[in-house]
């Protein structure tokens, strides 16, 4: 049997703060992430947009697993968002964070968009595998 | 825990399935009697599903390629390499379908 589609491939991490804003303009993302930079003392981080008004987040320092859904949930909360409500419940089934990579239907694969501050831990890791997944995807 | 490289989304796969099928027996006096008999088809059914790969970049590439054919059995966390050796202890043939689903 042969697919015509292809599935979803993702980055998956349950120690990086990673965030999926659905419906949401650019400048209200960034500053959501500032806030929670700051406030959490993340560190830097880096917007990729996955489609219209949609943003990823992903923030540079190391969590344990426990104060990373603290931390989403906190957002979650006070912007107000269904969608990263949504998103947020699903990451607490699975028990670890997944951000899309590749190209989802007629969505291309998610392109970074903004960086701030230091990038030299989490966001590192996470634009190794990043890397590494789009190398699988181009011989598909 | 280890970065992973998730491979998701909903699939079509054959399953089988046990249906009552109704036939006929003669007796022995000559009637004809209705019985049912239980049988087992074939039917295509949608399903969702999700591996999580650890390894590294060749294993890893490969086990995708793989992931294209055999279809997760649910929520599969599993080494490349492993996957790579025995794909049915972890995999349904079947194949991928387009929907609009959560990360």
């Amino acid at each position: 049997m042969t697919s015509n589609h292809n599935p979803l491939l993702g980055f998956t991490d349950d120690e990086t703060v990673m965030l999926d804003f659905d419906d949401t303009h650019f400048r209200d993302v960034r500053y959501w992430a500032r806030r929670v930079a700051h406030f959490f003392d993340l560190g830097g981080f880096l917007i990729l947009k996955s489609s219209e008004n949609n943003y990823h987040v992903v923030f540079n320092r190391r969590v344990d697993w426990s104060e990373n859904m603290s931390i989403v949930a906190w957002v979650s909360l006070y912007s107000n968002k269904e969608g990263m409500r949504k998103w947020f419940l699903m990451q607490c089934i699975k028990g670890a964070s997944t951000l899309r990579v590749g190209p989802k239907g007629c969505k291309s694969s998610p392109r970074i968009v903004y960086r701030e501050d230091e990038q030299d831990e989490q966001i590192m890791g996470f634009l190794e595998k990043r890397k590494n997944i789009k190398n699988c995807i181009k011989y598909f | 825990m280890v970065k992973r490289l998730s491979v998701y989304g909903d699939y079509e796969t054959t399953e089988w399935v046990t249906v009552k099928q109704r036939s006929w027996i003669q007796r022995v006096d000559g009637v004809w009697q209705r019985y049912w008999k239980k049988t087992r088809v074939p039917v295509t059914v949608e399903r969702s599903g999700r591996y999580e790969f650890t390894g590294t970049g060749k294993d890893l590439y490969r086990a995708v390629k793989l992931a294209h054919h055999y279809m997760p059995r649910g929520y599969v966390e599993v080494d490349a390499r492993d996957f790579l050796e025995n794909p049915e202890d972890y995999g349904v043939l079947g194949e991928w379908v387009d929907r609009d689903i959560e990360s």
